[in-house]
């Protein structure tokens, strides 16, 4: 081996070794919601996996999740120890998202976890969590129409009563609903299943138009609202393309939709 | 003519001994083959049988030399991809896969089973024994180009995914001869996407979930890979 195909190969390893993200498996036969680790110095490490543990059994089985399951396919929360990527989300290249878009990974959930002065100077816990939406951002890369695709949200929100245990204090908002209704919803439409996406989507809009009641700004507010825009035209386009599919039923119901006002007929959860 | 048969005989002998002898023919001189020809005489055979048997044996003793040598490098370059492949198959980070596997690459040939092997993995462990493959291409398009197509035809070996980054490596590094396992695996494609998934379904490890989704774009990546191959 020559010198310089060696000198190639080291500078190939050292220019990789800067991003630190592993990988994890999405469950089989199922939807998959992962929870990688926070960031920050709120938790120690060896509270990681136990945070991670209790949040996915938060997530996962102790609540009615508010999007539309398939009666087949669940969507399920994964814990992901020792993956913590970039706060940024520069380590989500197009591969790697690809990557989990083909195994069916809806969301991907992480962000930094620290402590802030609360109400009488006691230390309370904070966080800031990013929201990966995978199909959205896997359709972002293949330079279609898609906005929104990473969300980044604080907690707690402006005026919120102080939550010590970091797990509810990300546990207990709806937020995750609503951007997992919104990747389902979006994913489903990718698949042709028209239905379901539809109600996904539309279930997405309302829970998102609660989102935004919240005193955001700045990026968050725009990102928000481009996703809520986005949710909006992608229920419409499963109507038309529902329409326009020789495979889809005759007696569907999306038929007698409109896709210029495509959850306009939507009852609110 | 008179006499008895035997004067006629006796006449005869004296006519043939009257009759002077040929004269001998002038002895070319001989050469220093011919004369050692003749020296070594029934011994000559054998000789030359050595002679034949030391220069092939010479001969193929360089080539088993050859041979023994390169099995001798295979086996050490195996110890050494030992680590690597335990680490492209582990739970590393993104940049250890990648490494592991950009490293896997430059030993040459003996790292192909491996990287084939890797390339069944789904996640960043399949993606990294891609990019593996991709770096030895650089440095052996023909050998790649000889073993990728067998992946597109091997029965519930690859996952879609892995199927459609041999295709995509196909297309990129100009495989040609690979046109119609190419043009085989477009096939089975469009008949899962008229209706008829059997073909398709047999021939990969995992049914594809979402097939309303993922049997366009693998047909999108076929043609891709065609296109390229065309250009």
């Amino acid at each position: 081996m020559s010198n310089k195909w060696l000198a190639l190969l080291l500078a190939l390893g050292a220019g990789a070794a800067q991003a630190a993200i592993v990988d994890c498996q999405p469950q089989a036969g199922s939807f998959t919601v992962l929870l990688s680790e926070p960031t920050g110095g709120l938790l120690k490490a060896t509270e990681l996996k136990p945070y991670l543990e209790r949040l996915q059994f938060e997530l996962d089985q102790n609540r009615n999740a508010q999007w539309i399951n398939l009666p087949d396919t669940p969507v399920r929360f994964v814990i992901c120890p020792g993956r913590a990527p970039a706060l940024d989300g520069r380590d989500h290249s197009p591969a790697l998202v690809d990557g989990l878009h083909t195994r069916r990974v809806l969301l991907e959930v992480w962000g930094l976890l620290s402590s802030e002065p609360g109400p009488g100077g006691a230390a309370q816990p904070s966080a800031q969590l990013n929201y990966l939406l995978v199909p959205l951002q896997q359709a972002a890369n293949q330079r279609e129409a898609a906005a929104g695709a990473l969300q980044r949200l604080r907690y707690p929100e402006a005026g919120a009563a102080p939550v010590l245990d970091p797990v509810q204090l990300v546990a207990r908002s709806s937020d995750i609903d609503a951007f997992v209704a919104s990747a389902f919803g979006f994913k489903l439409l990718r698949e042709r299943s028209f239905d379901p996406a539809h109600r996904n989507l539309c279930r997405a809009d309302v829970l998102l138009a609660e989102l935004a009641k919240r005193p955001l700004a700045g990026r968050a507010k725009s990102e928000l609202e481009g996703l809520r825009a986005f949710v909006l035209t992608s229920a419409g386009r499963a109507i038309s393309e529902a329409k326009a599919d020789a495979a889809y039923s005759k007696t569907g119901l999306l038929r007698l939709r409109a896709s210029a006002k495509p959850c306009d007929e939507e009852a609110k959860p | 003519m008179s006499g008895t048969v035997e004067e006629r005989l006796a006449r005869i002998e004296q006519l043939l001994q009257a009759k002077p002898a040929p004269a001998a023919a002038p002895t070319a001189p001989r050469s220093v083959l011919g004369r050692a020809a003749t020296w070594m005489g029934a011994e000559l055979p054998k000789l030359v049988a050595a002679a034949v048997v030391l220069v092939l044996g010479f001969a193929l003793k360089d080539s088993v030399d050859l041979a023994i040598k390169q099995r001798q490098l295979d086996l050490s370059y195996t110890k050494e991809m030992q680590g690597l492949l335990i680490q492209l198959g582990g739970k590393g980070s993104e940049a250890e896969l990648g490494s592991a596997a950009t490293l896997l690459a430059s030993y040459g040939e003996p790292a192909l089973p491996g990287l084939m092997s890797h390339l069944r993995q789904s996640g960043m462990g399949g993606i990294a024994a891609a990019e593996g493959l991709n770096v030895l291409a650089l440095r052996e398009p023909e050998l790649v180009c000889a073993a990728l197509p067998r992946v597109l035809g091997l029965r519930q070996q690859y996952e879609w995914q892995a199927q459609e980054k041999v295709v995509l490596m196909l297309g990129q590094h100009g495989c040609d001869k690979a046109r119609s396992a190419l043009r085989r695996y477009r096939g089975l494609i469009e008949a899962a996407l008229s209706g008829r998934p059997a073909g398709f379904e047999a021939l990969v490890r995992v049914k594809p979930d979402g097939p309303a989704e993922i049997y366009p774009r693998l047909l999108k990546s076929v043609d891709a890979a065609l296109a390229m191959l065309d250009e």
